[in-house]
């Protein structure tokens, strides 16, 4: 015994939210009528973020207010399930991973987002080069960490 | 006859200030006025027009309000009025007569900003043979000279000259029953005709004193009254079909009034034709981007799975590579560790279990090699062969599966791709709906519909009138005729007394009916004479040797004839403009009145030839020739070759600035 105690396994999020910034980008996408829901827009940031090959880093902003459910988010768990594999370290707290996956992905939408306008075109052609331009699980965190 | 001495303008159209156009005001004078378009030619036309008989026309043939006519820079300066003075010889059979004729129109001084007619006044001043006479003279003046009905043959625009193929029409229209009456007024047939409504007055003042008479006797009082009856019911029928031309006459003028503002605002009627469609299209256009982005949206819910799809295909494929190592390491371990047991079994026993020989040592020895060698192995893929793992690899790559992509992406795309144009489409229709919205600002929109409605209305009326007219027309012949069958019932059982009297009435019926019959015979001869003369004009002018000549119907309408007599049915432009010049040349021939042409763009239409024969005969058709041309009609150094000895004068209009115009004399 070395007299320090091992760090108790972190917990995963039970609600998953976005910082403001965030947000307001998903409120942007709403009024410029390319989502129904909120939740479309935080489910395609999140995939956005993968395609990108970001990974997880919770320190991108602290200041976040929930938002959904993550049961409601992610229904038949599959989006967690995918986190877990993609990012093992991510495995026993895939919800987190997935609200820091997002807000790295809104942030790669908003440079999307010209004026009044915002394509999925757009955001889709940037994620395919993003994908032939890096091997998928190797790409760097934003700042190269 | 009436002749041009002089043209003064001032502030009118393009003519800022004053300018003057003079004649030598003596027969045979060709005078040639060229200018641009839009340098002024027709506004000196209007000029004319206007200063006689207060009125210009614009391209269509409406009216042009006061606003429009005073010049746009005069207008700026503050000074709001126009004028026209005509210095003109009235040539009489033994004197001439000099006439001047000015008319002004000026804004009324209380009025800040004019527009509307009623915001301006009329100054007209008339002086003949150096008396000034008053104003209410003009007209009479004007009118004995060149009546306003039968101006259209002297000052009239080459474009204007279709009016006339509705002459050719059978069934004529009331357009056409104008023209005719035109003609027939420079023929000098309403004086004849005058001279029958005296006669049928006398006949009815005659037929009065008689039945008057006639009640004193009680044998034929009861006919007197009888006639009296009919007299009546004709007086009542004339009566009433002289309110139903009076009403015709008016249903007529307010049709070409409501038509002249229509044109006036057929811009207008076209913006907001534009505005409303440009809005319809909007709204369509509108309608297509939100439905397709509702497509879109509920297409985009499933998206995140598109995007992701690619990366879990990758990773997928790597958990199965990992998986096939797996299960190949476990396979390898289960084969291994089955040898090792069968290899350690028989490291345990003395002899061979299948021949019961002992076993050689060396033997052994391998053998024991073999087993340690497995054990190593087995060492080495234990953590690979890890059955858990492959049963979780398994568990993870289905759920991964069933991550499907969604297949929404390309019909995005697709989506996207249409919005964009649509998005375009609205621009362009927004940009074009802001330039309607700025040409219709401060427009009242209800305008035009109201004009069409009202020419709608009057067009019903006047032919409810003309319905009317037709058969009170019919009622009085029929009428006249009881009346005549009752004169002659009448005539066997008269007194003797009464005798005197039924003579008197009779010479008068008499008179009436040898003069109506002259009358039918003067506008038959009239119409052989036009259709005469215009054939002989005709077959001067026409390039075309196989037409033999014209033939002119009941309206004075002309037929071009072939040479075997047959009619021509179809005729070009330039065939419709010399028929035109053809009419209107035998009309200036056979008038009874005659005066200046003025002439605008009259070779419009008209090739090479044809502009040659006109010009060769031009000099012929009036004692008093102006043309107003542009040089896309006439090039004077070609062209005027084969009449140049006629010319008198030629004048140029030079369009300086966009408001100003001035008359220059060529050397």
């Amino acid at each position: 015994m070395n007299g320090t105690e091992p760090a108790p396994p972190e917990k995963d999020l039970v609600q998953i939210g976005a910082s403001p910034a965030s947000r307001e980008i998903l409120e942007r996408l709403q009024e410029l009528g390319n989502i129904a829901d909120l939740m479309d827009g935080y489910l395609l940031a999140i995939a956005v973020a993968i395609g990108f090959g970001r990974k997880p880093d919770s320190k991108t902003d602290s200041d976040r207010k929930t938002m959904f459910a993550v049961g409601n988010l992610d229904q038949d768990g599959a989006l967690r399930e995918a986190i877990k594999e993609i990012y093992p370290s991510s495995r026993d707290t895939p919800a987190r991973a997935a609200e820091d996956l997002a807000e790295q992905g809104l942030m790669i939408i908003r440079d999307s987002i010209q004026g009044d306008e915002f394509s999925f075109t757009d955001i889709l052609v940037r994620v395919e080069k993003a994908n032939t331009s890096h091997e998928p699980g190797v790409a760097s965190a934003p700042g190269g960490a | 006859m009436m002749l041009l001495k002089k043209i003064e303008i001032e502030n009118f159209g393009p003519y800022y200030g004053t300018h003057e156009l003079e004649f030598n005001g003596d027969v045979d004078e060709l005078i040639l006025v060229y200018g641009e378009n839009m340098a002024g030619k027709t506004s000196l036309l209007n000029a004319v027009r206007w200063c006689l008989y207060g009125e210009a026309k614009d391209r269509a043939g409406g009216a042009m309000s006061t606003r429009k006519l005073i010049n746009g820079d005069a207008w700026s300066e503050g000074d709001r009025r126009a004028s026209v003075t005509l210095e003109v010889v009235d040539r009489g059979a033994s004197e001439d007569t000099a006439v001047r004729l000015k008319r002004q129109r000026q804004a009324k001084q209380s009025v800040a900003d004019p527009d509307a007619e009623r915001d301006f006044t009329t100054h007209c001043d008339v002086q003949v043979g150096g008396n000034i006479l008053a104003a209410d003279k003009f007209d009479d003046t004007v009118n004995s000279m060149l009546p306003a009905s039968i101006s259209r043959f002297f000052l009239f625009d080459g474009e204007l000259l279709r009016e006339y193929e509705e002459l050719l029409q059978e069934d004529s229209t009331t357009h056409a029953r104008h023209v005719k009456r035109a003609i027939e007024m420079i023929l000098g047939v309403p004086a004849m005709q005058s001279g029958k409504a005296d006669l049928v007055h006398l006949l009815k003042e005659a037929s009065r004193a008689y039945n008057r008479e006639a009640k004193k006797h009680a044998d034929i009082e009861e006919s007197a009254r009888a006639e009296e009856k009919i007299e009546d019911e004709i007086d009542h029928l004339e009566q009433d079909l002289e309110s139903l031309r009076g009403q015709q006459e008016q249903a007529l003028g307010d049709i070409r009034r409501v038509k002249e503002e229509l044109l006036k605002h057929e811009h207008l009627a076209e913006s907001a034709k534009g505005l409303a469609q440009a809005e319809e299209r909007l709204a369509s256009l509108r309608e297509e981007r939100e439905e397709k982005r509702q497509s879109r949206r509920d297409l985009g819910k499933e998206l995140w799975r598109d995007v992701l799809d690619p990366r879990l295909k990758h990773e997928t494929a790597e958990l199965e590579r990992e998986q096939a190592r797996v299960r190949k390491a476990l396979s390898e371990k289960h084969d291994l560790e089955r040898e090792k047991k069968s290899r350690e079994e028989s490291l345990v026993a003395s002899e061979c279990s299948t021949c019961g020989q002992p076993i050689p040592e060396d033997l052994r020895l391998r053998e024991q090699s073999r087993v340690d060698k497995i054990v190593d192995r087995l060492g080495q893929i234990s953590e690979l062969a890890d059955q858990s793992r492959l049963d979780q690899l398994g568990t993870t790559i289905r759920r991964m599966r069933e991550i499907a992509p969604a297949g929404v992406a390309s019909g995005i795309k697709v989506l996207e791709t249409d919005l964009a144009q649509i998005d375009i489409k609205i621009f362009k229709e927004d940009r074009r709906k802001a330039e309607v919205e700025a040409d219709l600002r401060g427009v009242d929109k209800k305008l035009v519909p109201d004009f069409e409605q009202k020419r709608e209305q009057l067009s019903k009326h006047l032919g409810q009138v003309e319905m009317g007219i037709s058969k009170a027309e019919e009622a009085l012949v029929e009428k006249q005729n009881e009346i005549k069958a009752h004169r002659q019932a009448m005539k066997e059982k008269d007194e003797p007394t009464l005798k005197h009297m039924r003579i008197a009435r009779d010479l008068f019926e008499r008179s009436l009916a040898v003069y109506e019959a002259s009358v039918s015979d003067l506008t038959d001869g009239l119409r052989v004479d036009v259709e005469e003369q215009a054939s002989q004009i005709f077959r001067e002018l026409t390039t075309d040797k196989t037409y033999a000549g014209l033939r002119i119907n009941e309206n004075y309408g002309l037929t071009i004839l072939a040479k075997d007599g047959s009619d021509v049915p179809v005729r070009s432009a330039g065939a419709e403009q010399v028929v035109a010049l053809s009419l209107i040349g035998a009309l200036n021939r056979l008038a009874a009145r005659r005066g200046p042409v003025i002439m605008d763009t009259p070779f419009g239409r008209l090739d090479r030839q044809h502009r040659e024969n006109i010009l060769r005969f031009v000099p012929t058709l009036a004692d008093q020739v102006t043309l107003l041309v542009h040089s896309g009609e006439i090039d004077p150094e070609r062209d005027l070759e084969p009449i140049k000895g006629k010319i008198t004068s030629e004048v140029e209009i030079l369009h300086n600035e966009s408001a100003r115009s001035e008359l220059v004399e060529k050397a």
